[in-house]
């Protein structure tokens, strides 16, 4: 998941739970990067509801390969916009890092808000983007 | 994940069915398989107990209630497979 489900996720605790059963369902597992933590607890209006969540998730580190990936990822979808620092700015290396995370697992990502994610992949990330029904 | 601590010894039975569909690499290292395998299922029991909790407290989710996100992570798998297959046949 990016940044963006951990903010909805504050907003519709009932909804993240929805979505957490039904992957419980389908046997899937909802991984989180150290990166989304950070903004996910930086941005929170109370950040003690995504506590409560993040402490039953599983917790994938970064590593340098995917920091790397990132910023080839983040490069690339820069060039695609035409305007590359403004995109730099725009996605962000959290992003970047959840792409190049989700690329060596299942590839998707569970995401509040598409627009960075889908500017990634048309970028060449190999990840399927799934907006969360929030 | 990271792991920490000293590892046990545990004996199990295991069906050699199961065993039979094993890759080689994994038979080969089954501690491995095995960790990497009881891993998964802890997150999943965590998971479950995060809707387990939210349940008792607030009543259980109805199968209407949880369609719009089973379709979300149905299509999400299915596209994702698609995606994998069309990666490896370019």
């Amino acid at each position: 998941m990016d940044t963006g489900w951990l903010i909805t996720a504050e907003r519709s605790p009932a909804a993240a739970r929805r979505h957490i059963a039904a992957l419980v369902r389908r046997t899937q597992i909802l991984a989180v990067s150290p990166g989304a933590v950070v903004e996910g607890l930086q941005r929170a209006r109370d950040p003690r509801p995504i506590q409560v969540v993040l402490a039953k998730l599983w917790k994938e580190p970064s590593t340098y390969e995917d920091a790397v990936r990132a910023a080839e990822l983040l490069r690339a979808a820069g060039r695609a916009s035409g305007e590359p620092h403004w995109t730099v700015h725009e996605i962000g290396v959290v992003d970047g890092l959840v792409a190049a995370m989700a690329e060596r697992l299942s590839g998707i990502v569970y995401t509040g808000d598409p627009r960075h994610m889908d500017m990634l992949r048309d970028a060449g990330a190999a990840i399927t983007v799934a907006p969360v029904p929030f | 994940m990271a792991t920490a601590g000293r590892a046990v010894k545990k004996s199990v039975t295991i069906e050699p069915s199961v065993l039979e569909r094993l890759s080689r690499q994994r038979r080969a290292n089954l501690s491995a398989t095995v960790n990497e395998s009881l891993r998964l299922l802890a997150a999943l029991d965590a998971q479950r107990s995060l809707v387990e909790e939210w349940e008792a407290e607030h009543g259980a989710f109805t199968d209407e209630e949880l369609r719009p996100f089973l379709e979300t992570v149905l299509r999400a798998e299915t596209d994702a497979e698609l995606r994998q297959s069309s990666e490896r046949a370019g």
